[in-house]
């Protein structure tokens, strides 16, 4: 009898997890999140989720069964009422958990109102924040809409695998929403995101060309390269304080991930040649006191993959320098450390109050800098 | 009957020492206000405070004392069980109200009565062998993502965290040990005690430092109960595949202090001498 009553009792408490379950189909699993402001103050969000047992297959006839995922979205005043509409909107329970990237546009991620959008967004329950961030041009919502898987058929795992594959060529940073949400609050370095864009095609009219609505780089890269997808990502945001303060290109953001992680395989010309380099070890970030004046000093040390000329890679060396002291003087300017120099500085020192008083960021924007750069030959 | 009022000396060791570490861990890195950087060092300085306390132990503790070591080994494992059932709730049930989740811990807790110190110090025991193995995983997962440089400044917010938080690891240091020598049913040195407590707090400060250097330090606003939990637990840079063993080690470790802390407070009432 007592043996029944535990047999009992375990089922019952393996089991008493069943009275709450969803069927898959019940759900809206978001991917991709979308933050746009809205011109009176509002916020908008837009979600992209995949439809459930949609293979995005041809019908016998050949032709197109419908879109494999859906994109909805919401406004309200403030962030929790645009997710309580997004909620009714979805038509189902909406599970915020898989989400795979988030997605801000640049007006929104500019304004004063975002440092107070990161908090609530981070708040959100059971919204994990291991997803990329990424801020765009034009709204969110279009960037979203116009998103679509090129080589695989699940959009979550070519985000992955796509910005897995940037960040390891120092096109993009490597830039979570958790590191922006950390990064904001803390008293080290400022955070980055990735600047994604979406094809010239798309932006041009009659009346305005897209070099007017993208930046020249941007277009650049548009007429040089030839991609399957109309959503490009290169280049990174700077925030300063949880607001985006300025922007980086593809060689600047190259010069960013060099400064602060390791690059694998990037081409790049000196001399009028072209070398494949990667990163040899982990770059070296000091920061020395002399009295009151502050030095940055950073020391980069890559590996030609091929049997150079050594002036060639003397010359690179020279012009890899140039590049990395001219993005930290600029990121100088704006006051923004995305180098982690300031973690670096904070160290010396033995509490948070006696490292605030310090008053790192104007004692950086003063600092002097030296890079110093170093190609192995490799190859041979 | 008395076999149920009294631990054996390696039941009380394991189980006062399993304890500790969820206790401290959780009161300084989840519950109380963000301590941060000086959290590994309060545990220490808490070490030091509850010596006095248990050296007055070691020679017996009389009723009154014993009296008052059950009320607030009760308070505080009402806290634990508050704590866990808020953890239930932050993690997977949202929709479902504290007390329906606080009812199968306390029907564990319930269990520990029926069985006895020596078999919560059992568990304890095996729950030791089970939890290096799986922070042992974690910590190799996350090794990448570790920045001892968030550890810096050293002293956090100042030696007058520090010490705030020292008292309150050293309320919980003497009240545990006191519990534990109070209950234990041969004789336990003083040394031992010591040890026992000492490597708790080292094991503490680990798990604190480990903790530090996967999220910096939030100075601007206090981040929430919430919040801490989850950055502990599903950060946003430790891979998400560690959200299994991170919330077993959480929950296990929270119901082991509430089903020891009741059974100590319910056998400090219950012993006659």
């Amino acid at each position: 009898m007592r043996r029944s009553l535990a047999l009992l009792l375990i089922i019952a408490l393996v089991l008493s997890g069943c009275g709450q379950t969803v069927e898959v189909e019940d759900q809206a699993y978001a991917l991709v999140l979308g933050l746009d402001a809205r011109g009176d103050g509002g916020v908008e969000l837009t979600i992209r989720i995949p439809r459930i047992g949609h293979s995005g297959d041809s019908d016998s006839d050949g032709k197109s069964s419908g879109r494999p995922y859906l994109v909805l979205a919401a406004a309200g005043e403030s962030y929790a009422q645009a997710l309580e509409q997004l909620q009714w909107s979805a038509a189902r329970e909406l599970n915020l958990s898989h989400i795979a990237l988030i997605v801000a546009s640049e007006a929104l991620a500019s304004s004063a109102a975002f440092p107070r959008l990161i908090d609530s967004v981070a708040e959100t329950r059971h919204l994990y924040t291991t997803a990329a961030f990424v801020v765009c041009s034009g709204r969110a919502r279009d960037f979203i809409e116009g998103q679509e898987t090129i080589l695989g058929a699940h959009l979550s795992s070519e985000i992955a695998a796509m910005f897995r594959h940037y960040a390891d060529h120092g096109y993009i940073p490597r830039a979570s929403f958790a590191e922006l949400y950390y990064a904001t609050h803390s008293c080290y370095s400022d955070p980055t995101a990735i600047w994604g864009f979406p094809d010239a095609g798309e932006l041009a009219t009659e009346d305005q060309p897209a070099a007017a609505v993208i930046t020249d780089d941007d277009a650049r890269l548009n007429a040089d390269t030839l991609t399957a997808s109309s959503r490009q990502y290169r280049g990174a945001a700077l925030f300063l304080d949880g607001r985006m303060v300025g922007r980086l290109n593809g060689s600047e953001t190259l010069c960013l991930r060099l400064l602060t992680g390791r690059v694998t395989g990037f081409g790049y010309a000196a001399a009028g040649e072209g070398l494949n380099l990667s990163t040899l070890r982990s770059p070296v970030r000091r920061v020395r006191l002399d009295g009151d004046r502050v030095r940055l000093q950073a020391e980069i040390a890559l590996i030609s993959e091929d049997p150079a000329d050594p002036a060639v890679l003397r010359a690179a060396e020279q012009s890899i320098k140039r590049d990395a002291e001219a993005l930290i003087r600029w990121c100088q300017q704006l006051r923004a450390d995305p180098f982690a120099f300031a973690d670096r500085a904070a160290a010396r020192f033995a509490t948070y109050e006696s490292w605030l008083q310090w008053n790192w960021r104007e004692r950086y924007a003063q600092a002097d800098v030296e890079v110093s750069v170093s190609i192995a030959r490799g190859g041979s | 009957m008395s076999e149920k009022t009294t631990i054996s000396r390696a039941s009380a060791v394991s189980g006062v020492a399993a304890a500790l570490i969820s206790r401290a861990f959780y009161g300084l890195m989840v519950e109380g206000p963000a301590l941060d950087n000086g959290a590994w060092l309060s545990i220490l300085v808490g070490l030091a405070l509850a010596l006095p306390t248990l050296w007055l132990f070691r020679r017996g503790v009389g009723r009154s004392a014993r009296l008052l070591l059950a009320a607030a080994l009760f308070v505080d494992a009402m806290k634990a069980l508050e704590g866990a059932a808020f953890s239930e709730s932050c993690i997977a049930f949202n929709h479902i109200p504290s007390a329906v989740l606080a009812l199968p811990l306390l029907a564990a807790a319930a269990r520990c009565l029926v069985l006895g110190g020596d078999a919560v110090g059992a568990s304890a025991r095996i729950w030791m062998r089970l939890f290096i193995p799986a922070l042992g995983l974690i910590v190799a997962l996350q090794w990448s993502y570790y920045r001892p440089l968030w550890l810096t400044p050293v002293l956090g917010h100042g030696p007058g965290g520090i010490l705030r938080g020292g008292v309150r690891c050293g309320l919980w240091m003497a009240m545990l040990g006191g519990a534990g020598m109070a209950l234990c049913r041969e004789q336990v040195r003083f040394e031992r005690v010591v040890r026992t407590l000492a490597v708790a707090a080292l094991v503490t400060a680990i798990l604190i430092l480990l903790r530090l250097m996967m999220a910096p330090a939030c100075l601007s606003g206090d981040m929430g109960r919430a919040l801490r939990l989850d950055a502990l637990l599903t950060n946003g840079r430790a891979p998400l595949l560690l959200q299994l063993p991170m919330i077993v080690i959480w929950f296990v470790g929270l119901t082991h202090l509430l089903c020891f802390e009741i059974w100590c407070a319910v056998a400090l009432v219950r012993k006659r001498s």
